[in-house]
């Protein structure tokens, strides 16, 4: 009986995410990249030549922008936790 | 002019060169963070690499240039590059003009930010309410909606101009100030740009946008 092959344990008892929530996750991770990104860029163009249309866009776009990124972040954490029965 | 020795550069050139080097560190942060992510899962170095580059130094980069923005969103520099405000500003940086703008600007009156400094209120509020007319002013120049010659939208209120000569012995000692015609100074009943006028160029009516 000890030689039957058993299942090995779960990603998530390994310290990762079911396969289907993690890669929902990492689409969500991904998309927040991106927004990141973008708001880096509008970050970047407001401190190598100030504009009032740049300024105007980096604040009323990017910062938006940034603030989504990081909730999903913080909703993927979330997720991470309570999958591995933390929260 | 030559920089005095030991020039380390003033506070906004140290926010840009950080804020730049924040931002770059950043781009390279989620490119990391973007390859970790490869495999479809989230690994552990995934969500370190995560963390830094979409938590944490973007808040660095976002404090960086609120602060160089809202600070170089005050310039001259940027007064101007609305194309509307080009006679404005090359009269105010005109050494041969006479106009009340320019008297200010080429004798350093006001030593920066010599636009907003002039057309904005004292104290928070004032900063405030200037920052949102600026919005306005933004939003009317890209949709177009605004008409030439450019008025002033308010009247100019003399608050601004005592803000600054209010106190100096020069305006209280002024022939031009009798005592008896300070109350109506500094209750708006006379204005000190009728006097002191003109303030900026005269605007042909044919201007095109």
């Amino acid at each position: 009986m000890h030689r039957l092959p058993r299942p090995g344990p779960s990603r998530a008892e390994e310290g990762g995410q079911p396969l289907s929530q993690s890669g929902l996750a990492a689409r969500l991770l991904r998309v927040a990249i991106v927004l990141a990104a973008i708001f880096n860029i509008l970050a970047l163009i407001v401190i190598v030549h100030t504009t009032p249309i740049g300024f105007t866009l980096f604040m009323f776009v990017g910062q938006p922008l940034f603030a989504i990124a990081f909730l999903l972040l913080l909703g993927a954490i979330l997720a991470d936790l309570r999958a591995r029965q933390i929260l | 002019m030559p920089l005095p020795h030991g020039w380390i550069g003033t506070t906004s050139e140290w926010v840009r060169g950080f804020g730049i080097a924040f931002a770059l560190l950043n781009l390279m942060l989620l490119f990391f963070a973007w390859r970790s992510l490869r495999g479809g899962a989230v690994t552990p170095t995934g969500r370190g690499w995560l963390f830094v580059a979409v938590g944490l130094v973007p808040l660095m980069v976002a404090f960086l240039s609120f602060a160089h923005g809202l600070e170089e969103s005050t310039t001259v520099a940027a007064c101007g590059s609305c194309h509307v405000m080009t006679p404005f500003v090359q009269d105010l940086q005109n050494v041969k003009s006479d106009t009340l703008a320019a008297t200010h600007f080429k004798n350093r009156f006001i030593r920066e930010s010599q636009c907003y400094t002039c057309h904005s209120d004292y104290g928070l509020g004032g900063t405030i309410r200037a920052k949102f007319e600026g919005l306005g002013h933004v939003w009317r120049y890209t949709t177009g909606a605004y008409e030439l010659p450019i008025k002033i939208a308010h009247p100019y209120p003399n608050v601004r101009c005592l803000g600054c000569h209010g106190d100096s012995q020069k305006f209280l000692n002024s022939a031009g100030h009798p005592k008896e015609g300070m109350q109506s100074l500094m209750d708006g009943t006379m204005r000190c740009i009728d006097c002191h006028a003109p303030v900026h160029p005269e605007q042909k009516k044919a201007a095109s946008r």
